[in-house]
């Protein structure tokens, strides 16, 4: 089912928020995007067309991170402590909190924003099985911690 | 996982942008009807496709009238020996950008290659359709046939050529792929009549439920290499 410009808008300013944690610019590459998007588009008529605009806006980000070096003090944020200090955390908000960063990137594309796989691979630039492989270990972290919780 | 999707949700949540109403207010693209995008790619199929396409419907009326003591079943299977052919004139402009060496390059312009091929496809095939249900209806009267009999008699060598030459098209990238689509479309065109000859039956007119069943596995066959074929162009879009 087609969405909205106004959807796609939404989708496409949470996935760069959680990019750069900075409102003002989230608004600012997520117009970019469109602008990038729109320049070379006439009819719109396209499957993948938000893994286009989802692919758009990463390189974006990641271009404002090699400007800013930003992304490196971000990673030593989210880095991944070894599960037994996972154990202590059942709450799930906490448990997302504590992946890494690409974990976090596939659990909102894919559970939040409803990405197809192959679309979601394609956005991440690796392959279906890679993908399947990081998606199983994110969700083997996440139900060994939840299930502890219980 | 999709239990906890509120919660997800609410964990990716952003604060509410302060801008977005004002740019999708001002935000104007250049939105290009489909109608009007059908339209502008019709101008762009080569004339010589409109003339052979037209030329090989008298050609087949021409080559039925001929030997009108046959009657209604000699036009019919001078339809059906012509069927291949007009899949031929489709792939041949399909083909164009391989032939001319142009696919980089109109890949990178306003439109996608895929839908301005599709269209073209789109476009053509209507023509077919528009010039065969007259020819349907009218065979159907000469031998009090049933429309659909005539139908599935002239659409399975139409669909078994559209399948083989699709087929062709995706695996075979290059320039010869027109020739091999050649080849496809002079072996249905006469193997289609004399499998006729040989088991002595008509595809359609008799073996109705047989025929109508291969009418639907075709088009199942050819839905999923068109969507092959869409990803494949996508896959070099990328790539670019």
């Amino acid at each position: 089912m087609a969405i909205t410009l106004e959807e796609q808008y939404d989708k496409i300013y949470r996935y760069c928020y959680f990019h750069v944690k900075d409102q003002y610019l989230a608004e600012d590459l997520t117009q970019e995007t469109f602008f990038r998007y729109y320049r070379q588009e006439g009819v719109r008529i396209r499957v993948q067309e938000m893994a286009y605009l989802y692919t758009i806006a990463r390189n974006l980000c990641i271009d404002h991170y090699r400007k800013t070096k930003e992304e490196e003090k971000k990673e030593k944020e989210g880095e991944v402590r070894p599960l037994d200090d996972l154990a202590e955390y059942m709450d799930l908000y906490e448990a997302v909190g504590r992946l890494q960063k690409e974990q976090q990137e596939i659990l909102l594309l894919k559970y939040v924003d409803g990405l197809r796989t192959g679309e979601l691979a394609k956005v991440l630039g690796i392959s279906r099985f890679s993908l399947y492989r990081k998606e199983k270990e994110i969700l083997e972290l996440l139900k060994k911690k939840l299930e502890g919780g219980v | 996982m999709k239990k906890y999707q509120k919660e997800l949700e609410t964990y990716f949540q952003p604060p509410k942008p302060k801008r977005k109403e004002e740019f999708l207010g001002q935000f104007s693209y250049a939105d290009m009807g489909i109608g009007e995008f059908v339209f502008t790619q019709a101008g762009y199929i080569q004339k010589s496709s409109w003339i052979f396409s037209l030329l090989l419907f008298i050609m087949a009326a021409a080559a039925g009238r001929s030997i009108l003591p046959g009657g209604g079943f000699v036009f019919l299977r001078s339809f059906a020996v012509c069927m291949p052919f007009w899949v031929l004139i489709i792939a041949r402009e399909s083909a164009r950008s391989r032939s001319f060496h142009m696919m980089e390059l109109e890949l990178s312009t306003r439109h996608r290659l895929e839908e301005i091929i599709l269209a073209r496809i789109g476009i053509l095939g209507s023509l077919d359709v528009l010039l065969f249900i007259p020819v349907c209806i009218v065979l159907a009267g000469m031998e009090n046939l049933h429309v659909l009999q005539v139908v599935l008699y002239l659409m399975l060598p139409f669909l078994v050529t559209t399948f083989l030459s699709l087929f062709i098209a995706r695996v075979k990238d290059g320039k010869n792929t027109i020739w091999y689509c050649l080849a496809v479309s002079v072996f249905m065109s006469v193997g289609y009549q004399v499998f006729g000859i040989v088991f002595d039956v008509l595809p359609g007119i008799e073996k109705e439920g047989g025929a109508f069943l291969c009418c639907i596995i075709l088009c199942v066959g050819i839905g999923v290499q068109v969507k092959k074929l869409k990803e494949q162009m996508g896959e070099m879009a990328w790539n670019l």
